[in-house]
């Protein structure tokens, strides 16, 4: 009732709440007409108000060697890495640099064009390896072509990883409880 | 031997913390661990507050969720220690300093086990044990 309130007064509110009575479809078109977005969580809270979320900082970190060739294959792509959006983002753990990223991006062309995309990235020692852009498409209408892949050999920035200490802090805790 | 977590003290214990069918443990550096035994072999999936190597994952503000195949099995929050699971069971599950909280009850701890397979048990629907014996169908603590 409170979110409703301050949406109704405010022209607008986003609830984070991981409650389920707030997330009832029977609610949908009370909070529809207030603006009231729902979401369960705080990252989706920020992907909603297009914020960099700590998953689409580590996509644009990944996929920003690759950047230029991207240009290349895609017409209008910014200068400098610029995604409107990332959701479903996942990752396979890597070192240092996640083996695999997947995630649905879009990138806004122009101010009247959004290219959207399923991105897949994959990294081999500490370079992107291969990028994969499918079902591509601007304000919805497929792009020609609908899918782009491009094997490179992009170096990432250097990164320091401490995952082999871990491991070993993690087998002496094994060893001296076995 | 003996290991110190979450107020507990664990002599001659297997496995320190049986979170559903996942094994928690806390290394010399306060950093936990978590491994999937549900399978035929343990598989790390958090090393040292950090998701383990072949691990599919997603960062998050709080810390990071873990997926297996796609489907979310739970978060990690590595500055408060705290394990939600995604479909809510076992229930959250915080290792705090001086004790253990389960779901919303009050921390439980300090608490001293002897010589049992598993020290604190929290069962898919909740329930708390200390002291209990590896389910059969579990895969060996082993990395």
């Amino acid at each position: 009732m409170v979110a409703k309130r301050i949406a109704s007064t405010k022209g607008g509110a986003v609830l984070v709440s991981d409650d389920g009575v707030h997330h009832n479809a029977s609610g949908d078109t009370e909070a529809h007409s207030v603006g009231l977005h729902r979401v369960k969580e705080l990252d989706e809270a920020m992907e909603h108000l297009q914020l960099l979320t700590p998953a689409g900082k580590l996509v644009r970190d990944l996929i920003a060697p690759a950047w230029p060739d991207l240009r290349q294959a895609i017409k209008n792509l910014p200068e400098s890495v610029s995604l409107f959006s990332v959701s479903e983002p996942r990752f396979i753990q890597g070192k240092p640099w996640p083996s695999r990223a997947s995630a649905r991006i879009s990138v806004m062309l122009s101010p009247n064009a959004m290219l959207e995309g399923d991105l897949v990235i994959l990294t081999e020692n500490g370079a992107v390896s291969r990028i994969e852009l499918t079902d591509l498409a601007i304000n919805k209408k497929a792009y020609d072509p609908p899918a782009i892949s491009l094997e490179l050999g992009k170096q990432l920035p250097r990164k320091e990883s401490d995952y082999d200490e871990r491991v070993a802090a993690l087998r002496k805790t094994l060893g001296a409880n076995q | 031997m003996i290991l110190r977590m979450g107020g507990q003290t664990f002599w001659n214990v297997e496995i320190p913390l049986l979170w559903g069918n996942r094994a928690v443990l806390k290394d010399e550096k306060g950093r936990l661990s978590v491994i999937d035994l549900s399978g035929p072999v343990a598989k790390l999936e958090i090393v040292g507050d950090q998701p383990a190597e072949g691990v599919e994952f997603a960062p998050t503000v709080e810390g990071f969720k873990i997926f297996v195949s796609g489907i979310e099995q739970y978060r990690y929050n590595p500055a408060d220690k705290t394990l939600v699971s995604a479909s809510s069971k076992p229930p959250k599950c915080q290792i705090l300093p001086d004790s253990v909280r389960i779901g919303e009850s009050a921390p439980i701890g300090p608490n001293e086990v002897c010589g049992c397979q598993i020290g604190l048990v929290v069962t898919e629907n909740g329930m708390v044990g200390l002291g209990a014996a590896l389910p059969e169908n579990l895969a060996r603590l082993m990395i």
